[in-house]
């Protein structure tokens, strides 16, 4: 059996992390190595970021000379690339680390720079004698982001593209926004689909104002994308709504969560310990939990309030606890290394999250395992996976400081929400989030990946939709085309379509969704709207089995309905 | 008649570790030793020492006719009976020349004042212990923490034995008139307010090493010169020893000027006087009417270095909330532990002044931010608070 190529696209990777990026993309690529021929291409790699049965290419390690010729028609895709450019950096979207240091907080009122994209392209631009090592060796783990980071997706794009006019692929699975363009690059120059993973959305990280380099990325890719896979039902619904994708091709797929050791300490203080774990940045909340902090110990004394990480907001929020009177019983932390998150896992009583916008949210998963009971905000992608979780709306202070309350206050509540949340997260494997994303690799192939071995026309073909403009025209010389017309329903204009969109044989065509089908229908013009291609599947299965007597029947049956 | 009087004061913090949340509970000392040492080590080779040196050159060459006065921390005297008792040996000497005037303070140099009065009382009575112990004086003359001063202050101090308080001779009170004579407070009975002439003081520590100032270079027969001939009974110099090598170094010829500064004096004829020999020569001029606190620190000259921001403000409220149960624990070391969190820079470091005033904090403050340090201090007053709690259930 032929194994699927996929053709990976990543930006942080073990051991390069700085948040729950890292950690999703290797478990995802350490399940799907199981199934699939896997390469990756990220920015950096080390020795260490090996992975079994997956080739991993880190640019900073890899030598490639873009000669002449490509750059020229870079040329012309960077005027196409300004066509989403055309806002002008919004105040403070300069800096879109997603994990951005207490140290590096933005000072407000400096952050109106108006360079406008171009002008950071050209600047970037890099000599016929660059090659990849010497631009990408300057990546540390701080350096991932940052003040340049969209030369760096640009440049990583162009590097990107390079190597993969190398390789063989026959989807391509970008995680991000900082590999988007890359992802774009590449679908445009192969031809093959492009599926779409969304940790984070711009909305998550600068809210549903957000406007600027980073939304028109997110929004254009998505929207040329073949499918997009969300980590959860909340971000596909944002997916959907806010950047108007088409709802069809959006396979929400949660995250895995990797058992983790767990143990339990005692505190070294009398009280009970609430605890909020994770970057103080608008998008978490912190203020939230400042205020049902204040709340809680206005009610209940023998309690604490952690406040551990550092990000933008934290100065705020220490001189906010402070106006609340609260800071004898509100504590910061500022950044802690993975061994003392977990002893402050292992002391807390009650684990507290009321994320503003969350598209996952592992840290709360980690809690559960570590038998903290959860109180977490609806507007996570952690409250569709932990059931059993306490849940209210981010700003719903009264009833989130009720549900800590009564974690604190009712032990048999505790223990019920700690034991049923703990069997919710079990189901949460990287294997099952696999089976989902195989699932979108077959919307976005227009086949099933795993019930169908992909056949040698089937693979290689290429997926456009019409709304894109096509740069490279695909060979279909080699193709074996079946007579698509014999299909009821099917004349030479439609079957013309699906030819474009990579439906050739009778089987192509057995296992294209419905909804696939529909939509190269609807995105073809009025002419072609109305054309019902519910029978086409059935069908060409019957014609791929060459049952043409049974097909003939069908077909019979099918004309008599539309004259009755 | 000419006279002018000399004063340095002298402190040194017990700057806290990064206490994280982790130690609350368990680690109940909070400073960072080492840290506190090595200040005090640098402070002792590049001030205290060679400073000592050339003032006792000086009363050795000058005998009866140079004085100044002295104001030590009990912090500080701590830290050199702790780790350099060869520092303090030589402050002692320089007491036993009789020439010498010790001013008193509180002694954690604290904001005792503004939140506690009885704190307030048993600090001003502890430093006093402490200078006559070493020095074998009691102070008659108080300079309270960062020159904090207002009406009820003298008031208070005349109650508790003083003959004088040092004040800044703010402009906005002076009215026009010179801060060169004795002034009173109004409704006091004896007690003295001596008033630092800024002007002079700043033209030392803060133009000195200024090239880009037109009297540059100063030189101690050019400065002499000005004090010879501003007008009024006594000059009143204040500035922290620390000046000296610190604020100062050694390059810009700070050495040099005090060292010179004495003997062009004595060629203008003017006399040095401690600040007692000023209350018994000296006529009270006029009342000095200052009625809300005003300090020397910041552009304000008020008390927002310390209490301005909602930080400051609970961390002080904060720890007063445990004086009641750390005085009635009658636990020395658990008070002393207190107290010695009472020192105002623990709240200096966490004002969130920008410009000027926040370079000044960033110089001194050994911490990377005033909200680091308002973690660090949190923490540990919470660790306090447990102890405190245990106290009492003990109890």
């Amino acid at each position: 059996m032929k194994k699927l190529k996929v053709l990976k696209l990543g930006w942080e990777f073990p051991p390069l992390i700085s948040g729950g990026l890292a950690i999703a993309c290797f478990g995802i690529a350490k399940a799907l190595a199981k199934q699939t021929d896997l390469t990756i291409i990220l920015p950096k790699a080390s020795q260490s970021s090996i992975l079994d049965n997956a080739n991993i290419i880190g640019l900073n390690n890899t030598d490639v000379k873009i000669n002449n010729s490509v750059n020229h028609s870079h040329e012309k895709i960077y005027k196409k690339y300004n066509a989403f450019a055309r806002t002008l950096f919004a105040s403070g979207m300069e800096n879109v680390s997603p994990y951005p240091s207490l140290e590096k907080t933005i000072t407000e009122g400096t952050s109106s720079k108006s360079t406008e994209f171009n002008t950071s392209i050209h600047s970037s631009k890099f000599s016929e004698s660059t090659t990849i090592s010497t631009f990408f060796s300057r990546f540390e783990l701080d350096e991932m982001y940052g003040d340049n980071v969209q030369q760096k997706v640009v440049e990583y794009a162009e590097y990107v593209a390079a190597l993969a006019a190398n390789l063989e692929f026959d989807v391509i699975h970008a995680h991000d926004w900082m590999t988007m363009l890359a992802g774009i690059k590449v679908k445009h120059q192969s031809g093959k689909p492009l599926v779409i993973h969304a940790h984070a959305l711009s909305y998550d990280r600068a809210g549903p104002d957000a406007r600027g380099w980073n939304y028109d990325l997110e929004k254009y890719g998505m929207s040329i994308a073949d499918a997009v896979i969300p980590v959860s039902r909340y971000t596909g619904s944002i997916v959907e709504k806010h950047y108007g994708i088409n709802p069809q091709k959006i396979f929400p797929v949660h995250n895995g969560v990797e058992p983790v050791k767990t143990f339990r300490e005692k505190a070294t203080f009398p009280e009970k310990l609430v605890l909020f774990l994770g970057r103080i940045t608008g998008q978490k909340g912190p203020e939230f939990f400042l205020e049902v902090a204040s709340k809680v110990i206005a009610e209940n004394d023998n309690v604490r309030f952690v406040m551990a990480g550092s990000g933008d907001q934290l100065k705020r929020i220490i001189e906010t606890g402070a106006y609340q009177k609260v800071g004898n019983k509100f504590h910061f932390t500022g950044f802690l290394n993975r061994e003392k998150v977990n002893k402050l896992l292992s002391m807390a009583d009650v684990y507290c999250m009321p994320s503003v916008s969350e598209p996952f949210g592992l840290s709360a998963a980690e809690a559960a395992q570590f038998g903290i009971p959860c109180v977490i905000s609806k507007q996570s992608g952690a409250a569709e996976v932990m059931q059993h979780a306490l849940t209210a709306d981010f700003w719903d202070i009264e009833l989130m400081a009720k549900h800590i309350t009564d974690l604190l206050e009712n032990e048999m509540l505790r223990k019920k929400v700690v034991e049923e949340t703990f069997e919710d997260i079990k189901t949460c494997t990287w294997e099952h989030a696999v089976e989902g994303i195989m699932g979108a690799y077959s919307y976005a192939l227009g086949y099933d990946v795993k019930a169908n071995p992909p056949s040698e026309k089937g693979t290689s073909q290429p997926i456009f939709s019409s709304s894109f403009e096509k740069k490279i025209t695909p060979n279909f010389e080699n193709i074996q085309k079946d007579d698509l017309k014999k299909i009821q329903g099917i004349e030479s204009k439609v079957e013309s379509l699906l030819n474009l969109g990579g439906v050739f044989s009778y089987s192509d065509l057995a296992y294209t969704k419905y909804s696939k089908l529909k939509s190269v229908l609807l995105e073809a013009g009025n002419n072609f709207q109305a054309i019902d291609p519910s029978t086409w599947a059935e069908q060409a299965e019957l014609a791929a089995a060459g049952k043409w007597k049974t097909l003939e029947k069908l077909q019979k049956e099918l004309n008599r309905g539309k004259d009755d | 008649m000419r006279n002018v009087c000399l004063y340095f004061n002298l402190h040194q913090p017990n700057r806290l570790k990064p206490y994280d949340f982790f130690q609350i509970g368990h680690d109940h000392f909070y400073e960072d030793d080492k840290l506190n040492k090595e200040f005090l080590d640098k402070i002792s080779n590049d001030c205290y020492l060679p400073m000592n040196a050339i003032m006792m050159e000086n009363i050795n060459k000058l005998g009866k006719d140079f004085k100044f006065c002295l104001s030590i921390s009990g912090t500080l005297l701590e830290q050199m009976e702790n780790h350099r008792p060869d520092v303090l040996q030589s402050f002692i000497e320089l007491s036993r020349t009789g020439q010498v005037e010790f001013i008193g303070q509180t002694y954690y140099h604290s904001l005792a004042y503004l939140n506690s009065l009885p704190e307030f009382e048993r600090q001003v009575k502890k430093h006093n212990s402490k200078i006559q112990e070493h020095f074998g004086q009691t102070p008659k003359v108080f300079r309270n923490t960062g020159m904090i001063y207002c009406n009820d202050l003298a008031g208070r101090l005349e109650n508790l034995g003083f003959d004088g308080v040092l004040a800044e001779g703010l402009p906005q009170y002076l009215m026009g008139r010179s801060p060169n004579y004795l002034y009173t407070a109004p409704h006091t009975k004896n007690i003295k307010t001596i008033l630092k002439n800024d002007k002079l003081s700043a033209d030392f520590t803060h133009k000195f090493a200024d090239q880009s100032w037109n009297e540059y270079p100063l030189t101690a027969e050019k400065y002499a010169n000005w004090i010879a001939n501003d007008m009024g009974d006594c000059v009143n110099i204040y500035m922290p020893y620390e000046t000296f090598g610190q604020h100062l170094s050694a390059e810009t010829g700070a050495f040099n000027f005090i060292k010179n500064l004495p003997y062009e004096l004595k060629k203008q004829k003017v006399n040095f006087l401690t600040a007692s020999d000023q209350i018994q020569q000296s006529k009270v001029k006029e009342v000095f009417d200052v009625h809300l606190p005003v300090s020397w620190r910041d552009t304000e000259k008020d008390l927002s270095a310390w209490s301005g921001n909602n930080m400051q403000k609970e961390a002080l409220q904060k720890l007063y909330s445990l004086e009641e149960t750390v005085i009635n624990s009658k636990d020395e070391n658990l008070i002393h532990a207190w107290s010695k969190l009472q020192t105002s820079d623990h709240f200096y470091y966490l004002n969130t002044k920008t410009a000027e005033d926040g370079k000044t904090r960033d110089y001194l403050s050994p911490y990377d931010s005033p909200y680091s340090g308002y973690i660090y201090y949190m923490n540990a007053l919470a660790d306090l608070e447990i102890t405190c709690k245990e106290k009492m259930n003990i109890q």
